[in-house]
């Protein structure tokens, strides 16, 4: 436990100038926009909308470089002979790229709300200064939406700290190409899937045959065919009725299975 | 502490360095691994430390397969490479931070060293110069009181008054529970440091002995004339103004002795060029 935390701290040390920075420059520009468009009225001061979006970026841009050293021809050795485990070198990357990370860009967003509030309570002789403190804190729901833009950022850090484990060279750049040729695939396996069995379906539908007719109901065109609900409810497994109970647990498994992989490869890499 | 044994090692499947190599090191000394460039030093430090994997044969570290690399045997080696990049940090945190790790380090001796290789302040150890950076691993290497201390060309970038610090501080923080291994091709910075003495050559270890042992085999001599040394059985010579030295077994006579000291480039030539005849004489075990 002692050596892990010495490695969170070492994590820290490495990686808190980079957070800092990224998270005050996004939150800044985004009080910059804000204070430029005061003229509009107080409702430009709620800068939470964009909180989730900045989250995820600068996630994603901190997560990308945090294995750096071992990149480095020159820093591989000293992190490779480092006492610790890769556990706790991975788990330390893991804390200061998710906990650290939410945190400075939390912080860095609430005193962008409290100065941009203060400011536009100056510009406007005082008049608007509660109702600017109310927007800028997204009606005291700031917190909330904080903490659910956290949730969201684990499964896009959990990909993309796996990339950094897995590409040497630019590994932002690289997964985010692995994510569109992931997804671009498999759109392209469900289109070609879905012609083959129900390709005879949608044929007759095309040359004119009448109905179509599949699992006892009828439908009307080639649209309705595919989007209408009946057929899917009938066709889907039960745990695909409600998708909205299986998004904690996709999600989970998601966060978990990558950072998992991530593991293992940094294993395989050390090697 | 550590021990190679048979590694069979190369980049590839064509290329192999190491054939069947065997390699120890035993607490109390400074081994100097010698040899030339691409002789394989680097790679036998990276073998023995696990940072590469043998194809074939054992290497343990302090009883352990090295290639675990687990925590509490990383904890006793301290390990400056040849080439290294530092962070982006300043002095202080980057010393506290790595300290933490090593149960032996000595933050009065990390001072005292950084004050002898004159690293003063707490600058971004990016900003300084390579010779700087490497004066600082090496103070910290030397500082983490680790059992085996690895330096690979550790005198590269040390202006000439620290490389003479470093022998004083190396040669200081040596004991009988430490072992440190030098590996090196500019032998003359290690002279009068290193004992015993490695020598690797065509990937493989084509010599081994202490510095009592050598001592007692051969002798430094100085001869008329480069065929006076060979006709005195010399194994190594180097020709001076109107004169040659040479290394010749204590067995043979002829020539002026030179006093006891050995000349460590006369003496890797010699073991590069007659490896069996200089096991022979001193009485090495390879």
């Amino acid at each position: 436990m002692r050596r892990f935390m010495h490695s969170i701290q070492h994590e820290l040390t490495l990686q808190y100038r980079n957070i800092l920075i990224a998270s005050g420059a996004v939150a800044g520009s985004m009080m910059l926009f804000a204070m430029l468009t005061w003229i509009g009225g107080v409702e430009a001061f709620d800068l939470w909308p964009g909180y989730q979006l900045a989250m995820i970026l600068i996630g994603v841009l901190v997560t990308s470089g945090a294995f750096g050293e071992l990149r480095s021809p020159g820093q591989r050795i000293a992190y490779l002979l480092r006492p610790s485990t890769v556990w706790e070198k991975a788990g330390s990357k893991i804390l200061v790229t998710t906990v650290f990370v939410w945190l400075s860009v939390t912080v860095a967003f609430f005193l962008a709300a409290l100065v941009s509030a203060g400011l536009y309570g100056i510009l406007s002789g005082g008049s608007e200064t509660a109702r600017a403190f109310e927007i800028s804190f997204a009606g005291g729901e700031w917190w909330r939406i904080a903490g659910e833009a956290f949730i969201s950022y684990l499964p896009a850090h959990a990909v993309f700290f796996f990339g950094s484990v897995y590409f040497r060279k630019h590994p932002a750049g690289r997964t985010l190409l692995a994510i569109v040729g992931w997804l671009g695939s498999y759109v392209v396996l469900t289109v070609v899937a879905v012609r083959i069995v129900f390709g005879r379906y949608i044929q007759e539908a095309r040359s004119g045959g009448g109905r179509i007719r599949a699992l006892g109901h009828e439908f009307g065109s080639e649209e309705a065919f595919v989007f209408d609900g009946r057929l899917w409810n009938e066709v889907m497994p039960w745990y695909l009725q409600n998708p909205e109970a299986l998004e904690p647990i996709l999600t989970t498994a998601i966060v978990v299975i990558f950072w998992l992989l991530a593991v293992l490869r940094l294993r395989e890499t050390e090697a | 502490m550590l021990d190679m044994t048979g590694v069979r090692f190369g980049y590839g499947k064509r290329s192999v360095l190491f054939e069947t190599l065997d390699f120890a090191v035993r607490p109390g000394g400074i081994v100097g691994l010698l040899g030339k460039n691409g002789a394989g030093k680097t790679s036998l430090l990276k073998l023995g430390t696990g940072l590469l994997f043998p194809d074939a044969g054992d290497v343990t570290l302090f009883d352990a397969p090295a290639w675990r690399r687990r925590p509490e045997v990383l904890s006793r080696i301290a390990y400056v490479p040849e080439q290294f990049d530092v962070p982006s940090i300043r002095l202080k945190p980057y010393v506290e931070r790595l300290a933490a790790y090593y149960p032996r380090f000595d933050r009065a001796q990390m001072e005292r060293y950084l004050q002898r290789f004159e690293v003063a302040g707490n600058g971004k150890l990016s900003e300084l110069s390579f010779g700087q950076q490497k004066k600082v691993l090496l103070s910290f290497a030397l500082a983490t009181g680790a059992e085996l201390v690895v330096l690979d060309e550790p005198t590269n970038g040390l202006d000439i008054p620290s490389k003479q610090v470093f022998r004083q501080l190396t040669a200081e923080a040596a004991g009988d529970e430490r072992a440190f291994i030098v590996s090196t091709h500019q032998v003359r910075d290690v002279e009068s440091l290193i004992d015993p003495i490695v020598v690797l050559d065509d990937g493989a270890v084509v010599f081994q002995a202490s510095l009592g042992d050598i001592q007692s085999g051969i002798t430094l001599r100085r001869f008329e004339s480069e065929v006076a040394a060979e006709r005195a059985g010399a194994l190594a010579i180097q020709t001076q103004l109107g004169s040659s030295v040479a290394l010749v077994p204590r067995d043979q006579s002829g020539g002026e002795e030179l006093g006891s000291e050995i000349d460590l480039e006369l003496l890797f030539q010699a073991a590069v060029t007659h490896p069996d005849e200089m096991m022979r004489v001193c009485g090495g075990e390879l």
